[in-house]
């Protein structure tokens, strides 16, 4: 099932480190902060 | 994500993190050069796109009549079609999470073209902060 309203991602088995742009160093829980975090999936860009 | 960049200043309040299904190298040199401030994650075996179940659009998804429409008013508009990074069959899509990671709301798009949801986001923004002060 994927994740959705109700599930929290530091729960889930969202485990690897993370790569990419300007991260803090770790998993996605990793990247929560004092403020609501809005993620936002990309088709692509191009 | 150009809808997003242009309402940056209603959404302050909030850490956008987006999610892209290129390489890390892709993305630096695209968010260095469009959003130098901006956090993205390199999803290249679509791991997250996967838990979140954005992981494949269905052709129908990619070629409906609604998403060519828009390419075509697109182009009218004088933008062009590039040469695409990372893998155009996932979809896109917005999750709201609280300070605790928890998801709040979400918007799984329906095709690829339907990402005009600045208000929606404000509005659970809002929600969210009001919450927080009771």
């Amino acid at each position: 099932m994927p994740l959705g309203v109700g599930d929290s991602v530091v729960d889930a088995s969202l485990t690897h480190t993370l790569d990419g742009y300007r991260l803090a160093p770790g998993t996605l829980a990793d990247q929560m902060s004092e403020r609501p975090t809005l993620l936002v999936f990309l088709r692509h860009y191009g | 994500m150009q809808v997003l960049y242009q309402a940056r200043e209603r959404l302050q309040d909030v850490s956008l993190l987006f999610v892209a299904s290129s390489t890390a190298e892709e993305s630096e040199a695209f968010f260095s050069r469009v959003w130098p401030n901006a956090q993205a994650i390199a999803d290249p075996e679509k791991r997250l796109y996967e838990a979140f179940g954005l992981s494949r659009a269905s052709w129908a998804q990619m070629l409906g009549p609604r998403v060519v429409l828009k390419g075509i008013l697109s182009l009218f508009r004088g933008h062009g079609i590039g040469h695409p990074v990372g893998d155009p069959r996932v979809l896109s899509g917005f999750f709201l999470l609280d300070r605790n990671g928890r998801i709040v709301w979400e918007r799984p798009s329906a095709n690829s073209a339907d990402i005009h949801v600045v208000d929606e986001i404000r509005a659970q923004l809002d929600a969210l902060s009001s919450l927080s002060h009771e």
